[in-house]
C-alpha cells in the first residue's frame, strides 16, 4: 500500500508540481488549498503531512497546532520564510522537519523518505542486508545461508555497519566505538580489519563499500568497482 | 521681536517706572519738608509775639514776609539743611545769617510782631488790610493769617480757610496742609491749631508760593532719563555682542559641513552662548558619527544590491539561453540535450543559493550580534544540506556522501544561519569536486562535548597563499570575475561570519594530493533544564 500524503499548499503551480512529484514517486496525495480546509480535515489515514506556513485562512502554524492536538502524524513544513523564529516555533509545535523554498523535487522526496523510513525498527536481533544475514544477539554472520566465522572485533565492525544499512559510517566513529582503546595506527588497523572481513565474506565482499572521505558502508547490493 | 529690541524695551519700561517713582517720591518729600517749614514758621511767629499782636488787634492781624527767600526761623536747621536747595533763598534772608535756635528773635526780613500792623521789611510793606492794590501781592512771600475756632478770621482781608483744611481740623487734626491757588499760581497752605483755642487766634494759616521747583524737578527728570538712557545704551551694547556671537553661531551651524568643534571657536568667550555652541558641537559630532554609520551601511547595501543584481542577472541569462535552446530542440523534434538540462538546473540551484545567502546576509548585515539561539540538531542540518545539493552532485557525477553519529548532535544556535553556512560549504565542495564530496559529522569526547563537521572534496583545492583570503567577502580567487559558488563570493564569507558568531571555529586545509577540507568545530549544547514555559533557553 502506497503512502498517503496530505499536502496543504495554497500556490496552485507549486501545489501541482509537488503533487506530480509525489505521485510520480508512488505516493497518494490529498491536496488542500487553504488553512481552514486543513483545520477541518482529519489526519486519520495519512502517513505524512506537508504543510506550507504561509496560507490563506488559518496560518500554517495554527493548522499544525490543531493537528498536533489529536495526531502524531509526521509533518514536513514548507517555508519560504528565512526567519529562524518561525522554524523554531514550527519545530516546537511538533513539526518534524522543514524544507525551504526553493527546493528540488528530489530534495523534497528525500526529506519525505527520511520521515517515512523512521518508524521502521531495525536491529531487533536479526539484520538482513542483501546476501548477508547478521544475528546480533547470537553474534553470527551468514552469506547466502552459509555461516562465516568472524573474530569478535570483525563482528562488531560488521554489526556497526549493519545497524545502519545503506548509510555511511565514519572512520572516526568506528575507531572510537569498535577499536576501543586502539588509538595508535587505528586508521590502518581499521582498514586491515575491513580487508579481512571482505575476504571472509567472499561473494558478499562487495557489499562492504569504502566511502571516500567518510569510512565504510554496508550496501544491500554489491558495489561495482570497489576493490575488496 | 528681536532679542535686542526686546531687551531695550524691557529696560526702557523699567527705567520709566523707576524715574517716575523717584520723581513722585521726591515731590512728596519736598512737600513734606515745605509743610514742616511753614508749620515751623507759624510756631516761631506766634512764639515771637505774634500771639499778643493777634489778640490785641485781630481785625488787622496778618504777618507777611516778602520775597522768595527762605522761610524765617526755619532755614539752616540740621535735618532740613537739605531743604536749602529746595527753598530758594531770598536776597535778604540767608540761612547762613540765620540763628539756628528755635524761637530766635526775628531778624531783618522776618515778621515783626511788634505792632498791630503786619509789617515786614519788604520793599512794599503790607497794608493794614493785607494784600491789596498797591500792597504786596498775594503771590509774594509768606503770609500768615489767624482764625478763630469756627474757622473765621477777624481780619476781613484774610482769605477763607480752604475747605480741606477746615475739614481736617474739624476732624481733630492739629495741623493740615493742602495745595491751593494763590492768585494765578500754585501755592501751599498749612493750617496749625495754636495753644489758644478760645481767642481769635485759635488757628493760623500760613500760605506761600511753592518754591520755583520746576527746575529741580526737570533736573530730576533729566537725571533719571539720562541714567535710563545710559543703562539702555549699555544693555544695547552688551546685547549687541551677544547678538553678534549668536549670528556667527547661526551662520556656522547653517554651513553644510561645519568642522568638528568649530562652533565653540566661532563664538569665543566663555558664557552661556559658548555653552550653546559647545552643545551644537557635541550634537554635530554625534550626528556626523551617526550619519557616517548610516552612510557606510547604505554604501554597503548599494554595493550589495549592485553586485546582487549582477549575480542574479548572470545565471538567469544563462538559464534563459539554456531553456531557449531546449525549446528550439523540442520544436525541431530533437531529443533534449541532457547536459544542457543539467546546466540549466544548476543555474536555478545557484539562484536559489544566492537567495538564501541574501537572506542570511541581510540578517548578518543588520548587525544581529546576538543571535536568537535554540537547540539545533546538527545531523538534521547536515541531512538537509546534503539533500539540497544531492541533485546537483548527481548531475555533475559527483558522489556526495555523508555520515552522522548515532544519537542527537545538538548545538545552540540559529538554525537558518547554521544551515546556510553548512549548505554553502557543501555547495562549494560539490561545485569544485572532481568526483567525491564527503560530509562527516563527528563528536569528540566521552561523553561528547564537542562536534566536528568536516566537508571534503577532491577538487583542485585552494593554493596555500589564498587559503586565508577566501573567507573575505566578495573574494573571487585568481579567476577574477568568474563567479564562485554560493553567490558572488559571499558563500565562504557568510560561513565565516556565522561560525564566528556562534563561537565555533572554521578551518580550511588542503588535502594531499588534491582537495580541500573545511572543518567547522565547536561545543555541543549542554543539557539545560526545561523552563516552566516548556522552552529551554541558553
Amino acid at each position: 500500500m502506497c503512502p498517503r500524503i496530505l499536502l496543504v499548499e495554497d500556490d496552485r503551480r507549486l501545489g501541482e508540481q509537488v503533487v506530480e512529484t509525489l505521485k510520480t514517486a508512488g505516493h497518494e496525495v490529498v491536496w488542500l488549498r487553504d488553512g481552514d480546509a486543513a483545520m477541518r480535515t482529519s489526519p486519520v489515514g495519512f502517513d505524512l503531512a506537508i504543510l506550507d506556513l504561509m496560507l490563506p485562512g488559518a496560518y500554517g502554524l495554527d493548522v499544525l497546532k490543531q493537528l498536533r492536538k489529536t495526531s502524531a502524524l509526521p509533518v514536513l513544513v514548507l517555508s519560504a520564510v528565512q526567519a529562524t523564529p518561525d522554524k523554531v516555533r514550527a519545530l516546537a509545535l511538533g513539526a518534524d522537519d522543514f524544507v525551504s523554498k526553493p527546493f528540488w523535487p528530489e530534495e523534497l522526496l528525500a526529506r519525505i523518505e527520511a520521515r517515512l523510513r523512521r518508524p521502521e525498527m531495525r536491529g531487533a536481533g536479526r539484520v538482513e542486508v542483501g546476501r548477508l544475514v547478521l544475528d546480533l544477539e547470537g553474534r553470527t554472520v551468514a552469506v547466502d545461508g552459509q555461516p562465516v566465522p568472524l573474530t569478535r572485533l570483525e563482528f562488531d565492525l560488521l554489526a556497526a555497519l549493519a545497524r545502519k544499512p545503506g548509510a555511511a559510517v565514519s572512520r572516526a566513529w568506528l575507531v572510537d566505538h569498535v577499536l576501543d582503546g586502539e588509538r595508535d595506527g587505528a586508521d590502518r588497523t581499521l582498514d586491515v580489519h575491513v580487508s579481512r572481513i571482505r575476504r571472509k565474506l567472499g561473494g558478499a565482499a562487495r557489499q562492504v563499500a569504502t566511502v571516500w572521505g567518510v569510512g565504510y558502508r554496508l550496501e544491500a547490493h554489491a558495489v561495482a568497482g570497489d576493490d575488496a | 521681536m528681536k532679542l535686542r529690541a526686546r531687551l531695550a524695551l524691557a529696560v526702557a519700561a523699567t527705567a520709566a517706572l523707576l524715574v517716575t517713582g523717584w520723581v513722585v517720591v521726591s515731590a512728596r518729600q519736598r512737600d513734606a519738608r515745605f509743610d514742616d517749614a511753614l508749620r515751623e514758621f507759624a510756631n516761631a511767629t506766634l512764639d515771637a509775639g505774634g500771639r499778643d499782636r493777634c489778640e490785641a488787634d485781630a481785625g488787622r492781624f496778618v504777618v507777611h514776609v516778602p520775597g522768595p527767600g527762605a522761610i524765617p526761623g526755619r532755614m539752616g536747621r540740621g535735618p532740613f539743611r537739605r531743604g536749602d536747595d529746595l527753598l530758594p533763598r531770598g536776597p535778604r534772608v540767608r540761612p547762613d545769617d540765620d540763628g539756628p535756635e528755635r524761637g530766635a528773635p526775628p531778624r531783618t526780613g522776618e515778621p515783626r510782631a511788634d505792632g498791630p500792623r503786619p509789617q515786614g521789611p519788604g520793599p512794599q510793606g503790607p497794608g493794614p488790610m493785607g494784600p491789596g492794590p498797591g500792597r504786596p501781592r498775594e503771590e509774594d512771600g509768606t503770609w500768615l493769617w489767624a482764625y478763630d475756632a469756627a474757622f473765621v478770621s477777624a481780619n476781613a482781608a484774610a482769605p477763607p480757610l480752604p475747605a480741606p483744611l477746615r475739614d481736617a481740623l474739624a476732624g481733630g487734626a492739629r495741623t493740615a496742609a493742602t495745595d491751593g491757588s494763590i492768585g494765578d499760581r500754585q501755592g501751599r497752605q498749612v493750617a496749625v491749631r495754636t495753644a489758644w483755642p478760645d481767642g481769635p487766634c485759635a488757628i493760623v494759616m500760613v500760605r506761600r508760593m511753592r518754591p520755583t521747583e520746576a527746575g529741580d524737578l526737570s533736573t530730576l527728570w533729566v537725571g533719571g532719563l539720562t541714567l535710563a538712557l545710559g543703562v539702555l545704551g549699555a544693555v544695547w551694547l552688551a546685547a549687541g555682542s551677544v547678538v553678534r556671537r549668536l549670528r556667527r553661531l547661526e551662520q556656522h551651524v547653517g554651513r553644510t559641513e561645519p568642522a568638528p568643534g568649530a562652533a565653540e571657536a566661532v563664538v569665543e568667550g566663555d558664557d552661556e552662548v559658548t555653552s550653546v555652541a559647545r552643545a551644537f558641537d557635541r550634537a554635530g559630532t554625534s550626528i556626523r558619527a551617526h550619519l557616517a554609520t548610516v552612510e557606510a551601511r547604505e554604501r554597503t547595501l548599494r554595493d550589495f544590491v549592485g553586485n546582487t543584481t549582477h549575480d542574479v542577472g548572470t545565471p538567469l541569462t544563462v538559464l534563459q539561453a539554456h531553456l531557449t535552446a531546449l525549446r528550439d530542440q523540442a520544436a525541431e523534434g530533437r531529443p533534449a540535450d541532457g547536459e544542457r538540462v543539467r546546466r540549466a538546473l544548476e543555474e536555478t540551484h545557484y539562484v536559489g543559493m544566492l537567495l538564501h545567502n541574501l537572506g542570511a546576509l541581510a540578517r548578518l548585515e543588520a548587525g544581529e550580534v546576538h543571535l536568537d539561539r535554540h537547540r539545533v540538531d546538527l545531523a538534521g542540518v547536515l541531512h538537509r544540506a546534503v539533500d539540497r545539493h544531492a541533485p546537483v552532485a548527481r548531475g555533475r557525477g559527483v558522489a556526495l556522501e555523508h555520515a552522522v553519529p548515532e544519537g542527537a548532535v545538538e548545538v545552540l544556535g540559529d538554525v537558518t544561519l547554521l544551515e546556510q553556512a553548512v549548505s554553502n560549504v557543501v555547495h562549494n565542495a560539490v561545485s569544485y569536486a572532481d568526483a567525491n564530496v564527503a560530509v562527516v559529522l563527528e563528536t569528540s569526547g566521552a561523553p561528547a562535548t564537542g562536534f566536528r563537521l568536516r566537508v571534503l572534496d577532491d577538487g583542485p583545492g585552494i593554493p596555500a597563499e589564498e587559503l586565508a583570503r577566501v573567507t573575505e567577502r566578495a573574494y573571487r580567487g585568481q579567476t577574477g570575475r568568474t563567479r564562485r559558488p554560493g553567490g558572488g563570493g559571499l558563500g565562504l564569507a557568510i560561513v565565516k561570519d556565522v561560525v564566528e558568531r556562534h563561537g565555533f571555529t572554521l578551518a580550511l586545509a588542503r588535502i594531499d594530493p588534491r582537495g580541500l577540507e573545511v572543518t567547522i568545530a565547536g561545543r555541543l549544547a549542554t543539557y539545560t533544564p526545561v523552563s516552566p514555559t516548556g522552552r529551554s533557553r541558553a
